[in-house]
């Protein structure tokens, strides 16, 4: 059996196999806990991950090896849907970009499952938490593999509910279960925006495919992405109240995505989800799940090459958003805080390079940030796990010495971030930096090669004040119930045991080559990964050398070492000069360290809206419509007196007269209220056939 | 044109109509009564079928008898839950007893 | 006169239909009238069956005898005892006699509906009726019927939930 023909058969089991682990840990996985311990848990988790991880390389190299142009696979599961005219099947589709995907979605997920293993330890929660993270690997997977949009939403869906499950992990802390709330919340608008467009794409070319009377025996699955891609075009020149239906479709979807990957005006969940366990926020929200937007653009590409105007606005908010979260980032204390908003500014580039359509290059970022942020993250979870759960780096410090493994991976990480070649993020940001110049957004260009300086500093920065000077662990104010806890742990800082350096060292590995595979043409590299991708998403124009490029390198290069000089400077030679500087623009720092307030304004304007206008509706009740009522009331009282006073005087003695008859002839009708159901159907039935013979007899005839 | 004309329909459909209505009134039984009703409902089930065949030639009737057996089924899971709860509450389901509500 | 095999059954089924009733409606025992009624649902499921409409058929098998029917049982078993069962199934003597005199009337209202709308019954409509009904039925009922298809449902949800609430409560 050929590699092609086991996926097409057996693809499928990529997804069963993480399915089967949530499920075995989730529905027996306090008994197994309980009498086994913690051991099977992990291995059955990360056992049926690496079974994904061994399926999607198989997958890699079926699609590799494929002749050029046959580089499709689709793994049909079942028919899932067949109404009407509506039909959908649950297949699976592996091409050059899902491939990819699957690949860092499984080995970053096989790495964070066993760096879990550790990090969990102890928890009581231990099963749940796996079950938890083997359903996000399903959803990611299905996210990623979907061969329709429906499939992709549940997906979608579905890694929303894990990120909301895994962030308010610990929810018997309140802070954590609401963070988990603000991630869900606010993915369900833009969840509502991908849905929205879902449903027009769909119901557009609905009305042209069976709108023209055109009869199709078997219903085509409208939503798979292969017959998108050939019948795209039909919309194109519908329009929606003045605007082209392709811009108001993919500014629906770009909602979807600006919400799964935390870009303005959505990002606010992401900060917030580092409320989460360390690993958590290493997967989900940094290397896969915020990764889906990105991936979903990529995936529909035909349809936003469709409209010039979405693209320009992806590329905006990408950029806007990277110098934003960049600065945000500059001022934090806390190191995932820092991490998270470096992630957020990151996701910017991705976007930035879809919106100026090098989608290779968007996803070529996707893939060297996957590998240097997860490293990143996991190497803040070592950190916190040596600093015993203290995260603020203000009390940090000198653990280079404590911690060397940490250290160095953390360094290659943060070279790469950097873009300090030949570390994989030089090349992966060049790329679009570039292609964002060429395409002739030079603003936009303006914006990333300011980022990249600020990525540097505040990069470098963590590194300062994180790994070198003193340790400042006894500095830290304690709080009393914190106090023993402090004593016994203070010089206790040391380096975390193998299961969770090991990790570190194969991301940090990666981190540092992966740039190798996507070397750009001007340096002599045969940009491998463009031309893997190619098949999905079509040819660039051979780019002819172009001294422009190298000028731009260099630029970038300058950028972010300037960067690095910088937080060297400011946090190792000079360490009084930032407080002099903060105090210096006192209001701007306070400006930026609060996140420009933003999540502030959000509740200004959307929780406080609601409030105030709760508030004017009740103003309205008090003093216009009771106004209305007490008049009425007070026309009715003099209508009254006067009417009493006829009443008493002569209508009274009429209805005394009536009431008596009433009251006799009501004595004897009561006789008819048997209480008995039969005799009521007997009445109505008379009365029916009285009506018809009614009827009938002054009508003459029916 | 056969027997198996709409007019055979129609009047075994009148038939156990009749027979429905008379059962529901004279019955003392709940349980008869309720026998009566079911009939009423497969009466008109029947005729829509009928029509649905025979007139329209399309399936709209046929819809309809369906919604009406559904309705039937709800009817009798609802009867029998009211029959065991009256007769726990009065120890009898004749409906000649059950005249709370008599004037 | 020419009679067919299909017409001497149509008759059978007819028959088997409409003479149950009188047991129904007259007699005593109230088992009997139960399975009297048997046969009236079975008799009206092969009517069905003759109008080339087989799936309601299967339905009026599956959901009257297998469930009203079974439900009818259950009833009876449940509010009587077995031995005086002979005597359950009354018919109050007057309001029969009230009874007859509603039915007739309602004969009378309904014969004179029939014959005025002009009997023998005139075709109208010539639309092809399809040989299986099953397809055709389900596409109905997920796009043209969603929405009273939505609203049985949540009815049969609701009857669910109330029957057990109903059949539940204690008496006080």
């Amino acid at each position: 059996m050929s590699m092609k023909t086991f996926i097409e058969q057996y693809g499928f089991m990529i997804l069963l196999s993480p399915l089967l682990g949530s499920a075995i840990t989730g529905l027996a996985g306090r008994r197994i806990q309980k009498k086994y311990g913690a051991r099977p848990i992990g291995l059955i988790a990360c056992g049926s991950v690496l079974v994904s991880f061994i399926i999607a390389l198989a997958a890699f190299a079926a699609v590799a090896g494929a002749r050029e142009g046959e580089k499709t696979i689709i793994c049909i599961v079942f028919n899932w849907l067949s109404v009407g005219d509506l039909r959908a099947d649950v297949s699976f589709l592996f091409d050059p970009l899902s491939s990819v995907m699957i690949l860092i979605v499984t080995g970053i997920g096989f790495l964070i499952h066993a760096y879990s293993t550790e990090y969990m330890k102890g928890d009581s929660g231990y099963y749940r938490y796996f079950s938890y993270l083997n359903l996000f690997i399903f959803s990611m997977l299905l996210l990623v593999l979907g061969e329709n949009l429906l499939l992709m939403f549940i997906g979608w869906e579905g890694v929303g509910l894990c990120s909301y499950l895994l962030i308010s992990f610990w929810f018997s802390e309140k802070a954590n279960a609401i963070a988990g709330n603000k991630a869900f919340i606010v993915n369900r608008v833009g969840d509502f925006g991908f849905i929205l467009g879902i449903l027009a794409l769909y119901s557009l070319l609905k009305d042209k495919i069976f709108g023209g009377g055109l009869v199709v025996p078997v219903a085509p699955s409208l939503l798979s992405f292969r017959f998108l891609a050939e019948n795209v075009h039909l919309i194109n020149n519908i329009d929606i109240f003045g605007v082209s239906a392709a811009t108001v479709i993919c500014l629906c979807l770009f909602v979807g995505a600006t919400g799964k990957s935390a870009q303005i005006p959505l990002y606010v969940w992401l900060p917030d989800a580092m409320a989460g366990p360390t690993p958590v926020s290493a997967l989900i929200h940094a290397a896969t799940m915020v990764t889906a937007g990105i991936y979903m653009i990529g995936r529909l590409n035909f349809l936003f090459s469709m409209s010039g105007t979405s693209l320009n606005v992806i590329a905006t908010i990408g950029a806007a958003t990277a110098l934003f979260a960049a600065t945000v980032g500059c001022v934090q204390n806390d190191i995932k805080k820092v991490l998270a908003y470096s992630t957020v500014s990151q996701l910017g580039y991705m976007f930035l390079g879809m919106g100026v359509t090098a989608y290779s290059s968007g996803i070529f970022h996707l893939v060297t940030h996957a590998f240097f942020k997860a490293c990143l993250f996991l190497c803040a979870g070592s950190i916190i796990l040596g600093m015993h759960h203290e995260q603020d780096i203000r009390w940090m410090g000198g653990l280079k010495r404590y911690m060397p493994k940490t250290f160095l991976t953390f360094m290659i990480a943060t070279l790469a971030i950097s873009g300090v070649p030949p570390f994989s993020g030089f090349f992966s940001k060049d790329e679009i930096l570039w292609q964002a110049w060429k395409t002739g957004h030079q603003g936009l260009w303006l914006v990333g090669f300011m980022t990249t300086g600020m990525t540097s500093f505040y990069m470098t920065r963590l590194v300062m004040v994180t790994f070198y000077g003193e340790n400042r662990l006894h500095l830290r104010p304690s709080t009393d119930d914190r106090h023993d806890h402090d004593d016994h742990h203070r010089d206790g800082v040391k380096e975390s045991p193998s299961s969770v350096t090991m990790p570190l060292v194969i991301l940090a590995f990666f981190s540092g080559v992966a740039g190798f595979i996507g070397v750009p043409a001007a340096l002599g590299g045969g940009n491998h990964f463009e031309h893997f991708l190619m098949p999905v998403f079509g040819h660039h124009a051979v780019a002819h050398h172009d001294p422009m490029e190298y000028v731009l390198m260099f630029a970038s290069v300058a950028a972010s070492l300037g960067g690095i000089g910088a937080g060297v400077f400011l946090y190792r030679i000079r360490p009084e000069l930032p407080d002099i500087i903060v105090s210096k623009i006192k209001m701007v720092h306070r400006i930026v360290y609060n996140k420009y307030f933003v999540d502030e304004i959000y509740a200004f304007l959307f929780v406080s809206g609601t409030m105030l206008m709760t508030r004017v509706f009740a103003s309205f009740d008090r003093y216009v419509i009771d106004l209305f009522v007490d008049l009425t009331a007070h026309v009715l009282r003099f209508k009254s007196y006067i009417s009493g006073a006829i009443d008493r005087v002569i209508v009274d003695g009429l209805v005394n007269g009536v009431a008596e008859s009433f009251l006799f002839s009501g004595s004897q009708l009561r006789k008819i209220q048997t209480g008995r159901i039969q005799a009521y159907v007997m009445v109505l039935l008379f009365l029916v056939v009285l009506g018809v013979s009614l009827v009938v007899i002054l009508k003459g005839e029916v | 044109m056969g027997i198996i004309a709409i007019q055979s329909y129609l009047i075994i459909s009148l038939f156990l109509f009749l027979m429905g209505i008379f059962t529901t009134i004279s019955r003392k039984n709940i349980i008869g009564i309720f026998m009566g009703i079911e009939l009423i409902l497969n009466s008109s089930a029947l005729n829509f079928a009928a029509f649905s065949r025979f007139s329209a030639h399309n399936l709209e009737g046929q819809l309809f008898s369906i919604f009406i057996i559904v309705i039937a089924a709800a009817e009798a899971a609802i009867a029998l839950a009211l029959m065991l709860s009256i007769y726990r509450r009065f120890g009898d389901i004749d409906a000649d007893k059950l005249d709370s509500l008599k004037g | 006169m020419n009679v067919e095999m299909k017409e001497i059954v149509f008759f059978g089924v007819a028959a088997m239909t409409m003479v149950p009733c009188f047991f129904v409606a007259f007699s005593r025992n109230i088992l009997h009238s139960a399975f009297a009624l048997f046969f009236t649902f079975l008799g009206a499921s092969g009517l069905y069956f003759f109008l080339d409409a087989d799936f309601l058929a299967l339905v009026q098998l599956i959901i009257y005898i297998g469930g009203v029917l079974v439900l009818l049982l259950f009833a009876i078993l449940l509010t009587k005892n077995i031995d005086n069962i002979r005597s359950t199934n009354a018919v109050a003597a007057k309001r029969a006699a009230a009874a007859g005199v509603v039915t007739a009337a309602m004969f009378g209202v309904i014969l004179y509906a029939f014959l005025a709308s002009g009997w023998p019954f005139r075709h109208s409509g010539a639309g092809q009726y399809p040989a299986v009904t099953t397809k055709a039925l389900g596409k109905l009922l997920l796009t043209t019927y969603l929405l009273p298809f939505e609203a049985i449902s949540i009815l049969l949800l609701a009857v669910l939930i109330g029957s057990l609430v109903i059949a539940n409560r204690s008496v006080k």
